[in-house]
């Protein structure tokens, strides 16, 4: 398949384009390794020796993409353990809570789009245009501090971060683990589906109105088919499919954002991962989770092209 | 708005006005009018030109020295009043002197950088599109590539393996990474264009691939990437404050929106002004430069014509 | 139902009863109207044509007696529309929903895009069982594969359950048909149902449409720009120009003896299996668009007899015989004719 092809023509790009910018950086890389005192020495002569760093720079590339094809990123700095396991834990985390965010957002999104476009042209058609552009106008950063400060402190109905209590998660049964991390969840969650469910509720009223002029919408009505299952029937089967397609084509921003939303609320996921790893300046993670970060953001992608394909009769059966 | 019939239609197309060929003064004259004539165009216009007077009379505007830490003990983190409108911040530094010379960061960073990619996305489109099939499929591969990378992650990338940048730096490193949607856009509108009337008139009278892509086609793209460009900028505003919000930004003790927030972002509770009011004021511009941008699209697609 | 007008009542013997039909347009280029003053009956079970070149309401006319305009364009109040006794203007949203796909249906010009291509056919068509019988979902279904057999295709159990972009254009059309007839409706209103087709195709749907209708027992209405599908299914015929009927008679007076010069230049235009023309003839010059039609008679600037008369005052439909009219001064000077000795073109 062509996008699969795709995919890893871009893992390819990503692998080298992180390789250029370390050794593009100014002074050598891992220079600063030997004043660093959370390096050891046998760990820096570890290092070296894995990254062939005395060696030509060819032989350095190679090196670095086999390690990486085999999934090894080295050692991170910080944590002092493989890049592999601090990764392993902090996708899962992202995954919960992008894909709690884009489900959510996908279906109010599409919801509230379908509804507008039923009521086009109303006042409520025009006062939720006007949400939506001034939502999707809001940097998730700025949306995130002021649920935070909202909601966590002004009214401290939710939690201010993390991904749950430090203490209590340690006596909790797994269920109660389970309620007290959607907890957690709501704000940072809640941050992303209104920024997404605005792109997408803008993106579904635009598509219907693109479908309701089709010849196929007429015949609906000339059945006898009430306007609101013409629109929420007919046309919507066919509008959310360039909708989806969307929402593979924004992932890339959907991940930016939850990068942010991370940050703020300290999820510990693979933003939060990426964010502390070039404030500590921990080469090997930053690598690590820049790569595994872009293919995330990949197959996502992959995968909304795939449901798209899928939901099309025409694609799936021709 | 409900939707036309297929009868309206046909007479909104014939009665769409194609520019007239070489009158650019006339053209932009009668696009600036059109967009001035819609409110919340108007509206955005009004604000930009405030804030680039803004930025451009900083140091006349400034009660104080942006950087200068007035009182570190009696004027930390001091609410807004009449000495200080905006208030101060942990360092006893006048908030509002902050927002005017932060203003002169922001807008230049975020339009420059707008205008590198724009520049950037338009030549490789317009070469994507007229280099041939191989070299088409080559770039766009590339650039499909790039697109499917969050365009945050590229730039921390970046920014934390270099470390603080200056502002020209952080222009360009911006610009660099905001120019592939326009490349494709341009690519797709060159494709369509290629094939009409005029572009093979002009082939069949002789003119050279670089003569028709520069007089022929380039000003039939101006719309659709003047639109993506409008957007651009409000997204460039996004991302430099994104990244002096995560502590990758300006350097201290410049000031820009992003700084700012990020310097409230510890006292969140004890002083809000510190996030409210640059908060406030990078909403506000970005959609300040969206309506605008959402007032030329549809302008671009005649659908203006619909609602006066 | 109360009607609206004293004068204003349905004739006794016709299914459906168009008076002073005007549709328009609001647009940026003026209003078009689109559809003007448009009058005519059809009886139950007849088949009447309706003839004229693209852009000159027939369409419009057709989507009207369903009410099927939408913004920007609209019916004008003072049209009337009885069918089976009530005005179809004057019902409820509710009602004209229940007349739509039940009792007047309409095949669409584009079997290409008419059906939805989302859901299986068998399901669109089952769709309007359900809106409008409440029936469950298997009867509907099992209703549906009869009407595939019905319109004529084979396996229809299996064909039922593809989608749209499995089928050929010709397969659409009987889908299309077949939806249109799964409810029995009294009148059909068939738009163009053959124009997107192969020629072969064209004569089996035509077929087709005239066996159904003779079993089925309906009204047709048979919107065409082709006279030569007009001459093999229509008993009777109107000529719509520049949203007026500028001629309405019988097919075989019709072809024997035209009367406004548009008509004579479609038949003109028409080819024919025994002509020894070497070209064929076309009417010159173009329709005006619906925002700007001329003063007068809207077809003078086109008319080879066009005298000043045409340009004053705008022509009537004038009685040729008790079943033939045209709307051309003409018919009450038909010295002129003579006049012009050699028509232009």
């Amino acid at each position: 398949m062509r996008r699969t092809l795709g995919a890893i023509v871009i893992a390819f790009l990503v692998a080298t384009l992180s390789f250029v910018l370390v050794h593009a950086a100014p002074g050598a890389p891992f220079a600063a390794l030997r004043e660093d005192p959370r390096v050891t020495p046998e760990m820096a002569d570890r290092i070296r020796a894995q990254y062939g760093l005395d060696r030509p720079l060819g032989d350095q590339y190679l090196l670095y993409m086999g390690r990486l094809v085999r999934g090894d990123f080295g050692e991170s700095f910080q944590q002092r353990r493989p890049v592999r396991a601090v990764l392993a834990d902090a996708l899962p985390k992202t995954l919960l809570l992008m894909g709690t965010a884009i489900v959510v957002a996908f279906a109010l999104g599409v919801l509230l789009g379908a509804v507008q476009a039923y009521r086009r042209g109303s006042r409520f058609d025009a006062a939720m245009g006007h949400l939506s552009l001034t939502l999707a106008s809001i940097p998730e950063y700025l949306l995130a501090i002021a649920l935070l400060a909202l909601f966590a402190y002004r009214f401290p109905l939710f939690p201010t971060g993390g991904m749950a209590d430090a203490v209590l998660s340690r006596f909790n049964s797994p269920l109660q683990h389970a309620r007290d991390v959607a907890w957690h969840l709501v704000l940072p969650a809640t941050t992303l589906v209104l920024i997404i469910g605005a792109v997408v509720a803008r993106y579904q009223r635009a598509a219907l109105l693109d479908v309701l002029p089709e010849d196929f919408v007429r015949t609906a009505r000339a059945k006898g088919v009430s306007p609101r299952r013409v629109l929420f029937v007919h046309a919507l089967r066919n509008a959310m499919l360039p909708t989806v397609t969307l929402v593979g084509l924004v992932f890339p921003a959907l991940f930016g954002g939850a990068v942010f939303v991370e940050s703020v609320y300290s999820w510990p996921g693979m933003g939060r991962t990426i964010v502390d790893a070039l404030l500590a300046r921990d080469y090997p993670l930053i690598v690590g989770s820049v790569f595994v970060g872009s293919l995330f953001v990949v197959a996502g992608g992959l995968i909304a092209d795939l449901a798209a394909a899928v939901a099309d009769p025409r694609t799936r059966t021709a | 708005m409900a939707r036309p019939t297929p009868l309206a239609y046909d007479l909104l197309a014939a009665s769409r006005l194609d520019p007239p060929p070489g009158d650019v003064a006339a053209g932009t004259a009668l696009l600036v009018k059109t967009v001035w004539r819609h409110g919340t165009a108007r509206a955005g216009v009004s604000l930009i030109l405030a804030l680039l007077l803004v930025a451009l009379l900083a140091p006349w505007l400034a009660p104080y020295d942006p950087a200068a830490q007035l009182d570190i003990i009696a004027l930390k983190n001091q609410a807004p009043s009449m000495a200080h409108p905006f208030g101060t911040d942990v360092y006893g530094r006048d908030v509002l002197s902050r927002m005017i010379y932060g203003t002169r960061v922001s807008l230049s960073v975020a339009m420059l950088a707008m205008l590198l990619s724009t520049f950037i996305g338009t030549a490789y489109g317009l070469t994507a599109a007229l280099g041939g099939r191989a070299v088409d499929m080559v770039l766009m591969r590339g650039v499909d590539a790039l697109l499917s990378i969050p365009r945050i992650l590229l730039l921390l990338g970046v920014v934390a393996l270099w470390g603080t940048l200056s502002v020209g730096a952080l222009i360009v490193v911006i610009g660099l990474s905001g120019w592939f949607g326009a490349a494709r856009l341009v690519r797709t509108q060159v494709l369509t264009l290629r094939e009409r009337d005029f572009v093979t008139a002009a082939r069949g009278l002789g003119a050279g691939t670089v003569r028709v892509a520069v007089r022929h086609i380039l000003p039939h793209v101006a719309s659709p990437v003047l639109v993506a460009a409008t957007f651009g900028v409000g997204a460039a505003l996004v991302i430099e404050a994104g990244l002096s919000f995560l502590g990758f930004g300006v350097a201290e003790p410049q000031a820009s929106w992003g700084s700012i927030l990020r310097d409230g972002r510890e006292f969140l509770v004890s002083a809000w002004w510190l996030t409210f009011i640059p908060g406030a004021a990078l909403v506000i511009t970005v959609l300040g430069f969206n309506v605008i941008a959402d007032r030329l699209r549809d302008i671009a697609s005649g659908r203006h014509l619909l609602r006066p | 139902m109360t009607s609206s007008g004293l004068t204003a009542t349905q004739s006794t013997d016709a299914l459906i009863d168009v008076q002073n039909l005007r549709v328009t347009f609001t647009t940026p280029a003026g209003l078009a109207r689109a559809v003007d003053t448009v009058s005519f009956r059809i009886a139950p079970g007849e088949t009447v044509g309706m003839v004229g070149e693209s852009g000159c309401g027939k369409t419009v006319t057709g989507l009207s007696l369903l009410r099927l305009i939408e913004p920007p364009g609209r019916i004008d109040p003072s049209s009337k529309i009885f069918f089976e006794g009530r005005d179809l203007l004057t019902l409820s949203e509710r009602d004209i929903r229940r007349v739509r796909g039940r009792r007047i249906a309409m095949v669409f010009q584009e079997p290409m895009t008419a059906l939805n291509p989302v859901f299986t056919v068998g399901d669109q068509i089952a769709e309007v069982v359900r809106v409008h019988e409440r029936a469950p979902r298997r009867a509907a279904w099992h209703r549906a594969v009869e009407m595939l057999e019905r319109v004529g295709i084979a396996s229809p159990a299996e064909r039922a359950k593809q989608y749209p972009h499995q089928l050929s254009g010709g397969m659409r059309q009987r889908v299309l048909i077949g939806m249109a007839l799964v409810m029995r409706p009294a009148l059909l209103i068939a738009d163009e149902p053959t124009t997107a087709l192969d020629v072969t195709v064209q004569a089996q749907i035509l077929e087709l449409l005239r066996e159904l209708q003779r079993d089925f027992g309906m009204a047709v209405l048979l919107i065409t720009h082709d006279l030569g599908v007009i001459a093999e299914t229509a008993s009777r015929v109107l000529v719509m120009y520049g949203g007026e009927i500028v001629e309405a008679t019988s097919v075989e007076r019709l072809f024997a003896n035209p009367q406004h010069p548009y008509t004579e230049g479609l038949l003109a235009a028409m080819p024919r299996v025994d002509d020894a023309r070497e070209r064929l003839t076309v009417i010159p010059g173009t329709v005006p668009p619906p925002t700007a039609w001329p003063s007068g008679c809207r077809f003078r600037d086109r008319c080879p007899y066009a005298w000043e008369r045409a340009e004053r005052e705008h022509p009537e439909l004038y009685a040729v015989e008790p079943e033939h009219a045209a709307r051309c001064f003409l018919v009450l000077e038909p010295e002129r004719r003579a006049l012009a000795a050699e028509p232009r073109a």
